[in-house]
Order: structure tokens, then C-alpha cells, then sequence
């Protein structure tokens, strides 16, 4: 479509785009305040996308990204021809889109470093987390272990108090039976009439005493069975319970061994307390400053923090993102340190022998090959509307009483119509049109149209090397009349290559950039010669 | 508090989604016809789209 006002013309599409972007920011804005949920006119926050129309969307947004990215190389490269030309104000945009692009791929690197360092922050945290959790728990249990200690020591004390009170009330009944022993002995004695008074009243005394103790004795130790049972009792569980911490106290001290080793795996060799304590204490503000900064980070990327995968996206997007500028910058740099004059002409030379090559090597097989696919297909076509004609004339025969034919509908077409006695023109005209078409070609006839330039000594050389490929066209109904249609279709394909070509770009970029176009013409007439010397190989390759 | 018509966009979005983007962002010209300072200005305002759109996109993914 021409275009009268060109300027008009983009003033009004960078309207329209301005609005499409209003839109879009519209949209963003919705979709960004139904994840923030923030405060939105309306009843609901929350946006109704199924995951279909998200994927839809997401299709959506990638094309249109392509398109605009294919629209801006565009442009650029047309920029930064202008800016090669001296145009000032095409050159300021290269120059800008240069620093925006470098600073891109320093913010890309930051990005990436920083997303890294996030991950790096991550992994310390946890280490330094677990080296805590170690120090804490290894400390509390030398605390327990403490507590035990101290526990088994007052045990110890009642253990033993226990004991010596029992040994006492043990003791106790021990002397009683002695002195009851030592009555009956002094009761034995004084039986013996021959002890003087002084004796007697002295024994006596003792055996008096001896009563009396043994008395106050028995209901001492009659008042302490009940007591001595309850604290041999009370013994057998001091010593349960002193037997239970012992094994406790066992357990911590393996647990403490474990923890050490834990430490031990994470760097921390020297396990003494107070050092300990000191990289507990050293980690915390570590841990503070690592957590903030990771819940920066988080919030900035707007992730979900447990999400692991969602980092590992991000950072793949980062480094796609930066690979992607690099390359844009690249292309840029190409594009303005590559167009030197002979660069050029390399360049046009290398994309004209392209287009060159891509003429020369229309195979006429092919063509020939889809001119008769495409005669049989447009025949049976034919031949099918024919034969639907006919089925409406013998039902309408039919319906007047007249008999259906019972030949096969292909022999039908040769047969006078009965429904009438005058001949029809129609029949005639098919048996006419029957005998005139062109019959199979033999190999030689396809050869000789497809090959016209070969002598006959060529032509039965070509025919000797190709009769497998020849056969196979003969036996697919190839006439002389298809082949020469092909030819006639290779030739139009010929030159509407040629014709584009022409219109080639870098055919305009050469005759505006290349001062003698003469080396060029001359470059692309040594090809086409050395091409048409390949072409015959080049086909017989093809078949 | 951020203030956002809601329903109305909503509409905008389902409007979005049907709209041909692709006859938007064509240009039926040569663009070696336009004026270098057109150019800039178109290619300005397409970097505008796809910053917006690489913005939707960001935001989809969380849907």
C-alpha cells in the first residue's frame, strides 16, 4: 500500500502505539494491585485468570515481543546506515542505544551477581544457622549435664545419709542384743551366793541399767523398723534414680560428641567453650544481615520466598537477558565496524551467489514431476465433476421411467446418452477431446524437452545415467505437452527469482555503496557461466 | 492508597486479549521513506510496548 503522507502516516502510528501502551499499563497496573492487593474500585481483588487464558496471554505477549524486536532491528540497522552517512541525529541515537545497551549488560551482570550472591547469602545463612544451632544445643546439654551433675551429687549426699542412718539402726539393735546378752550373763552370775554384797549391789545396778537402756532401746528400734523400711525404700529408688541419670548423662555425653563432629564438618575445629561462644555471638549479626538482604532481594524480585525454583528461573532469565544484549551489542558493533567498502562488497557478492545458486538449482525433474501431479490431479477433478453430472442425468432418467445404465461410470462417458434420441454435441466433443490429448512420452521425448540444448550423443548419455529416474516419469503419465509446461514453469520461477533479486536490498545498498558496480556484474557473470557448466551435474545429482 | 477502576480494565484486559496486535505494530511503508527523527520516535515508543509487555509478562507469572 503507498503511502501519501509518510510523516502523517507514523505520527498517527505512534499515537495508536501510545494508546496500545496506555492500555497495557492500565492492565499491568490491575494485575499488580490483585498480587499487592491493594485498594481496587470493585468488589474483588483478586484477577480471574484460568491457567488457559494466562498461557494464552503469555503466547500473545511473546509474538508481539518478536514482532516489535524484529520492527526495532529494523530500524537500527536503517539507523545505523543513516549514521554511516553522516546523518547526526541517527548517529546520536546509535551512540545512545550503545551506552544504553553496555549499561544493560552492567546492570545484567550486577543482576546476575547479585541473584548469585543471593544464593551464596542463602547457603552462609544455612551454614551459619546450623553452626549456631550446633553451638546452642551443644551448650544446652553441657548445661543438663550439669544439672545432672548436680542432681547426682544431692543424690549422693541422701544416698549416703540414708545408709549411715540405716547402719545406726542397724547398730543399735545390734547393741541391744548385747546388752540383753550381757543381763542374762549378769543375771546367771548373780545366782552364785558367794559374791560379796559390795559385788551383788554392783551388778545389780548394771543389770538395772541394762534394763532400763534395753527398754528405751526397744522402743527406739521398734519405732525405727517402720522407719528403717521406708528408708531402704526410699534408698532402692535414690539409686534407681541415680542409675537412670548416670545413663542420661551417658546419652548427653554422646550427643556432645555427635554435635562436635557436626562442628568439626563445618570448619569449627576448636571446641572450646569460650571460643564457641564467641562465633555464636559473631554469627548472629552475619545471619541479621544476610536474612534482611535476602528478603530484599526476595521483595525486589517479587518471588516466593521457598520457592527455589523460582530463583533458579530468575537467574536463568538474567543471563538469557544479558546474552541477548551482548548479542544485540555485537550486532551493532558489526553493523558499524563491518560496512567498510570491501566488507561490503564481500557481503553482497557472498548474498548475490546465493541467490544465484538458489536459481540455478531448480531441478526440471521436480518441476516436471508437479506439472503432471498436478495435470492428473486437476484431470481426476474434472473427471469426478463429470461423473456427479452424469449421476444427476440418470437419476433425473430414472425418475421418468427411462433404465439406469449399468456400464461403469468411467465407459459412461463414452456412451451416447439414452435418455434422447437426438445425438448430443456434448458426447462428440469428449470422444474428440479423448483421442486429441498427448499421449505418454517415451524417455527420450521427456529428455529431449526437458534438455533441448544437448546434442544426441549428451542426450543418450544423460537418458544411459537417468533412465531409473526417466522411468519413473513415464510410468507417472508424463507427455511431451507436461514437459514443456515445466519448462515454461521453470522459466517463470527463473525469473521471478531474478526479479526479486533485482529488488534485493543489497543490490540497492551496492549501487548506492559501490562506486564501480562493474566488478560485480562481472563476479556475477563468471557465476551464472561456471553455474550453467554445473547446472547438468548438478540436476543428475537431484534425480 | 493506590486508586485503580477496576472493572472497567478488567474489560480492558479481555479486550487486550482479542486485540490484533499484530496490525497495530505493522508498518505498510518502507521505512527508509520516514524522517530519521520519526524513526526514533517510533523506535521509542516499540521500546515502550515491549517494556511494557516484558512488565505483563513478569506479572502473568505469578498467576
Amino acid at each position: 500500500m503507498a503511502i501519501d503522507n509518510v510523516q502523517e502516516y507514523i505520527k498517527n502510528k505512534i499515537e495508536e502505539i501510545e494508546k496500545l501502551n496506555s492500555r497495557i499499563e492500565r492492565i499491568n497496573e490491575v494485575l499488580f494491585a490483585g498480587q499487592e492487593e491493594k485498594e481496587v474500585k470493585g468488589k474483588t481483588k483478586t484477577i480471574p485468570l484460568t491457567a488457559e487464558r494466562v498461557k494464552e496471554l503469555n503466547k500473545k505477549i511473546d509474538r508481539t515481543i518478536e514482532e516489535i524486536e524484529k520492527m526495532q532491528a529494523e530500524i537500527e540497522y536503517e539507523l545505523v546506515n543513516r549514521s554511516l552517512e553522516k546523518d547526526g541525529k541517527a548517529k546520536e541515537f546509535v551512540d545512545k542505544k550503545k551506552d544504553e545497551l553496555k549499561k544493560q549488560i552492567e546492570d545484567g551482570k550486577k543482576e546476575v551477581e547479585e541473584y548469585e550472591n543471593f544464593e551464596s547469602k542463602i547457603e552462609e545463612n544455612k551454614n551459619l544457622k546450623n553452626i549456631n544451632r550446633l553451638i546452642k544445643y551443644r551448650k544446652d546439654i553441657i548445661k543438663e549435664l550439669k544439672d545432672i551433675e548436680e542432681k547426682k551429687k544431692i543424690l549422693n549426699e541422701d544416698i549416703k545419709f540414708l545408709q549411715t542412718e540405716i547402719k545406726d539402726l542397724e547398730t543399735l539393735e545390734e547393741q541391744n542384743n548385747k546388752l540383753i546378752e550381757e543381763n542374762n550373763n549378769i543375771e546367771e552370775q548373780l545366782k552364785d551366793d558367794s559374791l560379796s554384797k559390795a559385788e551383788r549391789e554392783k551388778l545389780e545396778l548394771k543389770l538395772k541399767y541394762n534394763k532400763e537402756k534395753i527398754e528405751f532401746n526397744k522402743g527406739r528400734i521398734k519405732d525405727s523398723k517402720e522407719i528403717l523400711n521406708n528408708k531402704r525404700n526410699e534408698l532402692a529408688q535414690k539409686l534407681d534414680e541415680k542409675k537412670i541419670i548416670e545413663n542420661t548423662q551417658k546419652q548427653k555425653k554422646k550427643e556432645i560428641t555427635i554435635i562436635e563432629n557436626n562442628l568439626k564438618g563445618l570448619g569449627i575445629t576448636d571446641l572450646d567453650d569460650v571460643k564457641l561462644d564467641e562465633i555464636y555471638n559473631s554469627n548472629i549479626p552475619i545471619i541479621n544481615e544476610n536474612t534482611r538482604t535476602i528478603a530484599n532481594v526476595k521483595k525486589n524480585l517479587n518471588i516466593a520466598p521457598e520457592k527455589a525454583e523460582d530463583i533458579e528461573h530468575i537467574k536463568e532469565r538474567a543471563k538469557e537477558e544479558t546474552e541477548k544484549i551482548l548479542k544485540q551489542i555485537k550486532s551493532l558493533e558489526e553493523k558499524e565496524e563491518g560496512i567498510d567498502e570491501n566488507t561490503l562488497k564481500s557481503k553482497v557478492k557472498e548474498s548475490i551467489l546465493s541467490e544465484f545458486s538458489e536459481i540455478d538449482n531448480i531441478p526440471i525433474e521436480k518441476v516436471v514431476r508437479n506439472v503432471v501431479e498436478a495435470r492428473i490431479e486437476k484431470e481426476r477433478e474434472e473427471r469426478k465433476a463429470a461423473r456427479a453430472n452424469r449421476n444427476v442425468e440418470n437419476e433425473k432418467g430414472s425418475s421418468n421411467g427411462t433404465v439406469k445404465s449399468g456400464l461403469p461410470i468411467s465407459l459412461n462417458s463414452l456412451r451416447p446418452p439414452k435418455n434422447t434420441f437426438d445425438i448430443n454435441v456434448g458426447f462428440f466433443q469428449r470422444i474428440k477431446d479423448f483421442f486429441s490429448k498427448d499421449f505418454r512420452a517415451t524417455r527420450r521425448e521427456i529428455a529431449k524437452n526437458m534438455y533441448p540444448e544437448l546434442n544426441p550423443v549428451e542426450l543418450q548419455n544423460y537418458i544411459n545415467d537417468h533412465t531409473k529416474g526417466l522411468n519413473k516419469l513415464v510410468r507417472g503419465g508424463t507427455t511431451i505437452a507436461d514437459v514443456k509446461e515445466a519448462v515454461k514453469v521453470q522459466e517463470e520461477i527463473r525469473k521471478e527469482r531474478l526479479d526479486r533479486i533485482k529488488k534485493n536490498k543489497f543490490l540497492e545498498k551496492l549501487k548506492v555503496d559501490l562506486k564501480d558496480g562493474k566488478d560485480v556484474e562481472k563476479t556475477i557473470d563468471e557465476y551464472a557461466q561456471e553455474k550453467a557448466k554445473n547446472a547438468l551435474e548438478t540436476e543428475r545429482d537431484e534425480m | 492508597m493506590e486508586i485503580i477502576n477496576y472493572e472497567q480494565t478488567l474489560q480492558e484486559l479481555r479486550e487486550f486479549e482479542t486485540l490484533d496486535l499484530t496490525n497495530i505494530l505493522s508498518l505498510e511503508m518502507n521505512i527508509k521513506d520516514a524522517s530519521t527523527e520519526d524513526l526514533v520516535q517510533l523506535y521509542d515508543v516499540l521500546e515502550q510496548t515491549r517494556q511494557n509487555l516484558l512488565k505483563m509478562r513478569e506479572l502473568l507469572y505469578n498467576y
